[in-house]
């Protein structure tokens, strides 16, 4: 028995075999073929291409030509129609007498570097689409099938795979694998927002695997703790077949609970949304009971296609948004860019402090053009569902009446080209800065809601990374500055009539939910798979209850005390 | 313009690109499968010293054209004027991708 660390992306407990879908890295071997075998070659490539096409059309007419998979699909089934690609690679059996799986690596591989070697990001990026229709045309050209018996839903594996492209992640039938693991990716990388797209327990960053895991071995993907167990013996095999269970259990006890509305015993009403990245997670969000999009973070429109999106794509992503929410509210926070999510791919690497550097709204500032494309598609869609237009990392009113400036600017432009929108569309502010939080009496005459982003007011409140291990137990919500800080905003709130809801982790805590309630919260937006955990709380305890909790929270003065005083009072009102 | 004997013009126009997104992943495949529809015609997009195939999307993306990039489309065969015609109307209809 081996256990390996990697990073936590889907959630759950998985069980099987190891499946490794290793696509091709090498250029296969050149292989000088006879005279006479050139037209079976060229046969077999576009055999094989053929069989890619229809695959590719598959998909895209299953998922009804929408959303990612969509129009992944559809573009590359064009590239592969190609007339360029077709005759070099045919060019490369014939006259080069090379063996098929060879003509198309060397093609394929010459294109890629041309791609890459493009001055245009935009451009630059169709690399991605070649390297991944690389793999599909060479799996296909494959003779033997050395990697057995492929999983079915009689027989489902755990997928391993180096890392995993948006190609292959649309391939990915979900009844034949349980889950699955990868060897590269960090946390914010493509390969984890993939996976955790997918919604099956997955574990990602696990490092290079080498042989310590065979085809066929037995694994154990922990998605909570982000391990990969090799050849687990009896006893933690039982072991997690048992947490296997708890956890279906937990989920059809709280799968009744997305059914009934949120609202306190006595009879208080709470919303609670859901956070997403991706327009399909509003299924499940919807299905988990959630009562709308409280956050949509649409930087990861990005990831989808690893471009920028043009206002077609925005426009797109939003339509499927609300098409599954069926007149629910949406939340959509502006791009998000830098300090953790694509800063790179933005241009922002080598930031001496890129969590003070130039993220999120101030990145929005800077590309006016992308902004701007952004805000057209966002007021487009706003005619056919219950938009509220969110920005984020506002430490100022300068930076909202910026915003909201640029967002009327494109309300003339798109007034003049007699475009519809919905003039009454909300605009708010994410309070996640301090300056924003402490003088949020100033901002709240410039906007239509606030939404506090806990994650981000911690760290930049108290100071602390919470990913750097060193300090990451100073990262705590329950600190009493922050605790102020959030009644501070609530007050306020109500004085100016202004919404305020709570779209940070934080809120999926129960002991926190507990107080974010008692403080007067009263819309949570939390993971789609924890909106019926949130929905218990509120259905467990009265308001009355919530708010005496919060009167004893401002005598205790250490956040070590505050969470104490928390559990407890959670564990009495709420039980087990 | 010379025509070249048996085998139509050679004719060449000057476009602009104007679609907000520029020639990117959808626009080259509409303008790739409309220059598909002449077959005997060879269609081709010159930018600065770059000369590419109109047939082929990759082709397409390489010229890296935003909006706002002027290019020229050289065309040669039977149905050069159509295919001229066909290929100016579609930049000035921003390749049908609306907006």
């Amino acid at each position: 028995m081996r256990t390996l660390q990697g990073i936590p992306v889907g959630p759950g407990v998985a069980i099987g075999p190891a499946f490794w879908l290793r696509p091709a890295e090498g250029m296969p071997p050149q292989r000088t073929i006879r005279k006479a075998e050139v037209d079976d070659e060229a046969a077999r490539f576009r055999a094989a291409l053929e069989t890619s096409r229809d695959e590719l059309d598959r998909l895209s007419k299953a998922s009804g030509f929408s959303g990612a998979v969509g129009s992944i699909a559809a573009g590359h089934r064009e590239f592969l129609r190609d007339p360029t690609l077709l005759r070099e690679v045919e060019d490369t059996i014939r006259n080069g007498r090379s063996a098929a799986d060879y003509a198309v690596a060397v093609v394929f591989r010459r294109w890629i570097e041309k791609f890459r070697s493009l001055e245009d990001d935009f451009f630059r990026q169709r690399y991605v689409d070649l390297v991944d229709l690389e793999r599909r045309v060479m799996r296909h050209l494959a003779r033997d099938d050395r990697a057995g018996p492929k999983p079915s839903p009689d027989r489902p594996a755990v997928l391993l795979v180096p890392d995993l492209t948006p190609g292959e992640a649309i391939d990915l039938d979900r009844r034949s694998y349980v889950g699955f693991a990868t060897e590269l990716g960090g946390a914010t990388s493509h390969t984890a927002i993939v996976a955790r797209s997918l919604n099956i327990p997955a574990v990602c960053g696990l490092g290079p695997l080498g042989d310590s895991v065979p085809q066929g071995a037995m694994v154990i993907v922990d998605g909570e703790t982000g391990r990969l167990i090799v050849d687990p013996d009896s006893r933690t095999l039982e072991d997690f077949r048992r947490r296997q269970d708890m956890i279906r259990r937990r989920f059809r006890v709280l799968k009744r609970l997305a059914e009934l509305p949120a609202e306190t015993p006595d009879g208080w009403p709470v919303a609670v949304h859901g956070n997403i990245e991706f327009p399909f997670e509003v299924e499940d969000a919807v299905q988990n009971g959630a009562d709308g999009i409280g956050l949509y973070r649409t930087e990861f429109l990005y990831a989808q296609r690893n471009a920028l999106p043009d206002e077609e794509a925005h426009l797109q992503a939003y339509r499927e948004a609300l098409e599954h929410l069926k007149g629910r509210p949406l939340t959509i926070r502006t791009f998000d860019f830098g300090a953790d999510k694509f800063a790179a791919e933005m241009g922002l690497a080598g930031e001496p402090n890129p969590f003070l550097g130039c993220r999120s709204i101030r990145y929005s500032f800077a590309r006016p053009e992308l902004f701007r494309t952004q805000l057209r598609a966002i007021l487009r869609a706003s005619t056919q569902g219950r938009i509220s237009l969110m920005f984020p990392m506002i430490s100022s009113v300068t930076e909202m009446r910026r915003a909201k400036t640029i967002l009327e600017q494109v309300r003339e432009e798109l007034r003049r080209d007699r475009v519809p929108f919905d003039a009454a569309m909300p605009a708010g502010a994410m309070v996640e800065i301090p300056s924003a939080a402490i003088a949020c009496d100033l901002l709240a005459k410039e906007v239509d809601f606030f939404s506090l982003g806990t994650n981000d007011l911690t760290q930049y409140t108290l100071a602390v990374d919470r990913t750097n291990d060193r300090v990451a137990s100073l990262f705590r919500p329950s600190n009493p500055a922050i605790l102020r800080l959030l009644r501070t905003v609530v007050r306020e709130g109500e004085r100016h009539a202004v919404p305020v809801s709570m779209c940070g982790e934080m809120a999926a805590e129960r002991a926190y939910t507990l107080l974010l309630l008692g403080l007067g919260i009263r819309s949570f937006s939390v993971a789609p798979s924890a909106v019926p955990e949130v929905k218990r709380v509120v259905r467990s305890v009265t308001r009355r209850q919530a708010g005496e909790v919060v009167q004893g929270v401002w005598s205790l003065a250490a956040p070590e005390e505050v969470d104490a005083y928390l559990h407890d009072a959670a564990d009495r009102l709420l039980g087990d | 313009m010379l025509g070249t004997p048996g085998r139509g013009l050679s004719l060449e126009a000057k476009v602009t690109v104007r679609n907000k997104q520029g020639l990117h992943a959808r626009p080259s495949s509409v303008l790739a499968e409309n220059a598909l529809r002449f077959r005997d015609t060879e269609i081709t997009i010159r930018r600065g010293d770059l000369v590419v195939d109109a047939k082929s999307i990759m082709e397409l993306l390489l010229l890296e054209a935003r909006c706002g990039t002027e290019l020229t489309v050289v065309v040669s065969g039977p149905q050069a004027q159509a295919a001229l015609d066909a290929l100016k109307a579609l930049f000035e209809r921003e390749f049908d991708v609306k907006i």
